[in-house]
């Protein structure tokens, strides 16, 4: 059942791409603009950072941990970019590894934490946003970097064979390939499904699971470098502000894209389509002169809302799962004998 | 009494603080003026009940990462009451009071009532009052701020700051409730051990219904000292109160997990992290290593809690039956029925 | 309810003071209970005996107000009572002291006996009340520490003697212990079994479930045993019953009797695997023995013997604390399962199988191929179902397990069919060391036969197995050696001659032995 999931064929991405025809649908009647090149364009602009920021927050949510630091991994490579690229005059190519490095290495450092003292990712991610968003700032001064590299400023704001379609897009579908690769490809994903799933039984088996667990910040770590690399190539004006943002959203692709915030299974699908969406919603209700003040209102509902349903698919499926022996169950758990 | 006070897990970190306090007062004349001590002191009473609201909280074994967006909310409602429906200022704070209390409750039911993580509805409810407080103002600040209010937030006597009145009145309060009054230990036995709880007819509904509308009622005093502080109620408070509303109980040392609570210690806690950030400006270090400092911060507060735990915990013969390994629980505390 | 007890009880006539009648509890297919009974008299101590999945858990919760039967009667004096939540039980005099500890740690010893029930003054907590009421209690059963002691810092052993104070505080009548000397110590037990004593001499009906054979004798006064959900000694004074055949009762299978006869061993060579001396942070000391390459060697024990955490400190999941574990007459250290796959070919099929041996989410050809998808991995890991699933065929045919698709998830499968592919996967690994531990518990004769077959077969094939079983029939017929084991402890070791009658009074011989020894302390 779960890993079915990750070919996409839930009910959930069913469900998406009916609310993103219909939102589509309900925004562009207005004859508002909506289904405009123009907007069109921003809509994948923005999608396509979320959906990259869900996978890295995907990553470690499908071993059921989570990466409260998303958005300072987020400030530091953004702001390391900008350093290299403007302040040290570095050649692209060489400044973007850079930065991936970084953000592997960052994550990876938090996972190495995570394990050595055995503290639950909550907080050692909550230290560390705390401390890499202080890094940030205390190296860059918060200075602004502006970037003027053609090619990262064709990358977000050029267009690639249709106006209406950022190349953004393309990174964001190309890392969804990767991801997708991962996880029902290749053995250290199938093993990352099995520890999110039951991590015990996944250690009785012979799954390395400290491997695993600092893979998964590894991964995380790259995809929040590259939604910073992404970030920055259509603001192009970067500084260790850039991440802010990100913990919400990070949360949102996931968890409206179908993933179970226990663990252990993942659409690609669901968080692509889940990104489409809600940048279409924030976008469409910009369009419809709602203040963009009330955005953040969206969000929140829209997570909330996401998370409601989710509980209740989630609870039906759940009936049916094991739950582990105990002598003594009040709260309407299953012993056995 | 005294000598539980003496014991408190606080201790140490106190004495080395008011001992380098002591130093650095003598070292940099700047640090020991009475209006030194009275800004450190400003700072620390909004701070400690910041904490307070987290730590509520905690001590059900929850999270609540809507406390910033409470604040926010209730900081525009005391300012929107006062200076646009020209309440009088009594009735605006407490209308305001009234509106965080309402959040918390709205908070407390769902989590209660649905068993979704308060991780994730926090995450999703404190966006969306954020949102509100945007929305309502858009972005503009209320300047007209009543009188008795700045009075409160930044009036003094010598080094001692009125608001800080306030502070200690709600740490007693809360203090106090948590030992005495028979819903606090309610609380903490849901936090310390829900089924042993559960099973002597304490209800866990009741306890996080309590614990989170708590919550918000002390984020919403928090924001009203603070706009008598900052002499303008504007939407941006809260923004950067998560970090604060972690930091300051758990080095306090209140427990991550539950059932351990210390309402004096987020006291002393505040002061010490106040104390710092001053120093730090005072000695003209970059102020942004301040958010590096307090993840390390937190960092030193769990690990040295942990190593309490194992050091005083005495051992079993002959461990459990199930192989010394305990079973592997998601990070994001999972939906309970 | 007339109590069913032999003539010789003069109580015969008295009305039980907490019966339960014809309970049946079913979870979601699963048959825990059907139709077992229970009756306590006044002043007495009774024991409630049965082998893991005979539900005894299922009784005490039902008994508590945890969970609700499907269908039977609880009646207390004479009345018909239920109870709907655990407060309910607890308002009714009865309490219950688990296995496992049930406390707030942080919480005051005082404050744990009064939890839910506060003194108060005024509405607030009146702690001097608290600390002053709690002492006699506390005296009660000897804990002789301060009130206000945290109680998280309690010995396991203060901490139940804390929890029986709570259940007297709670004014019980029927007072259920759950595997109570499972981790205490003995000085500690002597003393709670005088406390027991007293109790029942005040009118209290206690209910004693443990294992240690030898302490229900010392300690009660009847029996109950259960097996598979059903009583098969009821209420039996224990002086009319041997403690043969109460084991007899607890473990023999009312089943067919298997096919197949007793092997015949055949091994070469030096031990596959050895323990020297091996002690572990369980408390096994001084263990020493061999499993040679196509050999079957049967670890027999009752329950609580402290085989399944020898099996899981040997497979790197708990630590060896001392003397040498060797794998081919090499010393090793074996630092987790991965390891104990990869570099030494050893591998656990574990006793939890739904919590351990299966991901129950997963399909059947993943939860199979978990353990070789190294094997079949490309370069940079590439793997994909077809190539899992050629390792998958061959294990899962040999055992036949009936299922739809390779796709299926394995927890839409029958127990039998699970605990066959939780094995499956260890023979896709090729692992040459195996630790089968209860691999039959709970599935039917046809799945069991075939786990059967597997075992030999392995043996045939070189492999060197290490079966731990509750089941001495079993053990009888699979295993070329036996060994015995009980609290932590090798009782002793015999060559598996095949003549059930013959070793199997042997073996409850040792066992007894071992537990008369016990026994002599606690008189």
């Amino acid at each position: 059942m779960r890993v079915r999931l990750v070919l996409g064929t839930s009910n959930s991405s069913l469900g998406l791409v009916f609310l993103i025809v219909a939102s589509w649908a309900i925004f562009g009647l207005g004859g508002s603009g909506f289904l405009s090149s123009f907007n069109l364009y921003s809509v994948g602009q923005l999608a396509a950072r979320d959906a990259v920021l869900g996978m890295a927050q995907a990553a470690l949510v499908v071993i059921a941990r989570m990466n409260l630091a998303v958005g300072s991994i987020g400030a530091i490579c953004a702001s390391l970019l900008g350093y290299l690229l403007v302040s040290a005059s570095v050649p692209l190519p060489l400044a973007l590894v850079s930065v991936c490095v970084v953000g592997v290495l960052a994550s990876l450092l938090m996972g190495i934490v995570e394990l050595r003292s055995g503290l639950s990712s909550f907080i050692v991610t909550l230290a560390f946003l705390s401390a890499y968003g202080g890094a940030a700032l205390l190296a860059t001064g918060a200075q602004q970097y502006e970037i003027t590299s053609k090619v990262l400023n064709r990358l977000g704001n050029g267009s690639l064979f249709v106006s209406s379609l950022c190349p953004l897009v393309v990174v964001a579908l190309v890392c969804g390939v990767m991801v997708w690769l991962l996880y029902t490809r290749n053995g250290l994903g199938w093993r990352m499904l099995a520890v999110g799933s039951n991590e015990q039984a996944a250690r009785v088996s012979g799954v390395n699971v400290r491997t695993v667990v600092l893979a998964s910040y590894a991964i995380s770590g790259l995809l929040c470098a590259v939604a910073a690399v992404m970030e920055s190539s259509y603001q192009l004006n970067v500084n260790a502000g850039v991440g802010s943002d990100w913990l919400l959203p990070s949360f949102i692709a996931p968890v409206l894209g179908g993933l179970a915030l226990t663990g252990g299974d993942i659409s690609v699908i669901g968080i692509l389509l889940a990104a489409l969406f809600y940048d279409s919603l924030q976008s469409g209700l910009t369009i419809l002169n709602v203040p963009s003040y009330w955005l953040e209102l969206a969000e929140g509902l829209v997570l909330l809302v996401a998370v409601v349903l989710d509980q209740f698919r989630h609870s039906r499926r759940r009936s049916a799962h094991y739950r582990p022996t105990e002598v003594v169950t009040a709260l309407g758990q299953e012993p056995v004998a | 009494m005294m000598v539980r006070v003496l014991r408190a897990q606080w201790m140490p970190l106190l004495g080395a603080i008011v001992v380098a306090g002591i130093v650095l007062s003598f070292t940099n004349k700047e640090f020991g003026t009475a209006f030194n001590v009275y800004t450190i002191l400003q700072t620390a009473a909004v701070d400690a009940v910041i904490g307070l609201s987290q730590m509520v909280v905690l001590s059900v074994g929850d999270l609540s990462l809507a406390v910033g967006g409470i604040g926010g909310l209730v900081t525009i409602a005391v300012g929107n009451l006062f200076s646009v429906q020209h309440w009088p200022i009594g009735a605006a704070i407490v209308g305001a009071l009234l509106v965080g209390l309402v959040c918390g409750l709205l908070n407390g039911l769902i989590i209660a009532y649905t068993g979704i993580s308060g991780f994730i509805v926090t995450l999703a409810t404190g966006t969306a009052f954020t949102g509100i407080s945007y929305g309502v103002t858009s972005t503009i600040p209320y300047s007209n701020v009543s009188s008795v209010l700045v009075t409160l937030g930044q009036g003094r006597a010598s080094f001692f700051p009125y608001a800080l009145i306030v502070t200690i009145v709600a740490t007693v309060l809360i203090g106090g409730a948590l030992r005495f009054l028979p819903i606090g230990r309610e609380v903490l036995a849901v936090g310390g051990n829900r089924e042993a709880a559960v099973l002597s007819g304490l209800s866990r509904q009741r306890s996080v219904l309590i614990a989170h509308t708590v919550s918000g009622l002390l984020a919403a005093v928090a924001a009203v000292m603070y706009v008598g502080v900052l002499q303008s109620a504007t939407p941006a408070t809260g923004s950067d109160w998560l970090i604060i509303s972690f930091a300051v109980p758990i080095i306090g040392g209140t427990a991550l997990v539950g059932g351990e609570a210390s309402a004096s210690g987020c006291f002393v806690a505040a002061i010490v992290l106040a104390a710092i950030n001053d120093a730090l400006i005072v000695l003209n270090i970059n102020t942004n290593a301040v958010e590096l400092a307090e993840g390390l911060l937190i960092f030193a507060a769990v690990l040295a809690g942990r190593f309490g735990q194992v050091v005083l915990r005495p051992g079993q013969r002959g461990g459990s039956r199930r192989g010394g390994v305990a079973p592997a629980t998601s990070d994001v505390p999972a939906a309970t029925t | 309810m007339i109590a069913q007890a032999s003539s010789a009880t003069n109580r015969a006539a008295e009305q039980p003071s907490f019966a339960m009648g014809d309970v049946w509890k079913n979870f979601g297919g699963i048959v825990a209970l059907s139709g077992a009974e229970l009756t306590l008299q006044a002043g007495e101590i009774h024991a409630l005996i049965g082998e893991n999945g005979a539900g005894k858990s299922t009784m005490i919760n039902i008994a508590t107000g945890v969970q609700q039967p499907d269908r039977g009667t609880l009646t207390l004096k004479g009345e018909q009572v239920e109870f709907l939540r655990p407060k309910a039980a607890v308002d009714h005099g009865v309490s219950v002291v688990h296995q496992e500890r049930n406390l707030v740690a942080k919480f005051s010893v005082a404050e744990n006996l009064f939890l839910g029930r506060l003194p108060l003054t005024g509405g607030f907590v009146n702690y001097r009340r608290m600390v002053a009421e709690a002492r006699p209690w506390l005296e009660q059963v000897g804990l002789e520490i301060d009130p206000l002691t945290e109680a998280g810092r309690l010995s396991p052993g203060q901490a139940q003697l804390m929890e029986i104070a709570k259940a007297l505080a709670q004014d019980c009548q029927v007072l259920l212990l759950d595997e109570p000397t499972s981790s205490i110590t003995e000085g500690e037990f002597a003393h709670l079994f005088d406390i027991l004593r007293n109790l029942r001499a005040q009118g209290a009906s206690i209910v004693f479930v443990s294992h240690k054979l030898e302490e229900v004798y010392a300690l009660c006064d009847r029996v109950t045993v259960l097996r598979d959900g059903r009583n098969v000694v009821t209420g039996q004074p224990l002086a009319e019953v041997s403690q043969g055949e109460i084991i007899h009762a607890m473990v023999g299978r009312n089943i067919e009797v298997l096919t197949g006869s007793a092997r015949q061993s055949s091994h070469v060579g030096g031990p596959r695997l050895g323990l020297a001396n091996v002690s572990t942070e369980f408390g096994h000391v001084g263990l020493n023995l061999s499993v040679h390459a196509g050999e079957i060697v049967g670890l027999y024990g009752l329950v609580g013997a402290g085989r399944t955490e020898l099996a899981r400190s040997l497979v790197g999941l708990a630590k060896i604390t001392g003397g040498e574990v060797r794998i081919d007459s090499q010393p090793v250290k074996i630092r987790n399962p991965f390891d104990a796959l990869r570099n030494h070919r050893l591998g656990y099929v574990s006793e939890d199988r739904k919590g351990e041996g299966l991901i129950l989410q997963h399909s059947i050809s993943r939860n199979v191929s978990i353990t070789v998808w190294q094997r079949v991995e490309g370069l940079i890991g590439w793997l994909t179902e077809p190539r899992a699933r050629q390792l998958v065929r061959e294990p899962l045919s040999r055992l036949n397990v009936k299922m739809d698709r390779l796709s299926q998830p394995v927890a839409s499968l029958s127990g039998g069919n699970q605990q066959k592919v939780s094995a499956a996967k260890w023979i896709a690994a090729e692992a040459e060391v195996l630790i089968f531990d209860e691999p039959t518990v709970g599935i039917d004769v046809a799945a069991k036969d075939a786990m059967h077959r597997l075992l030999r077969e392995l043996a045939e094939q070189g492999k060197a197995v290490l079966l731990i079983s509750s089941d001495l029939r079993e053990v009888i017929q699979l295993a070329d050696r036996i060994l015995i084991m009980g609290g932590f402890r090798l009782l002793g070791e015999l060559e598996n001659s095949g003549d059930y009658e013959a070793v199997s009074r042997e073996v409850m011989r040792t066992i007894t032995a071992a537990a008369s020894g016990a026994q002599g302390s606690l008189a």
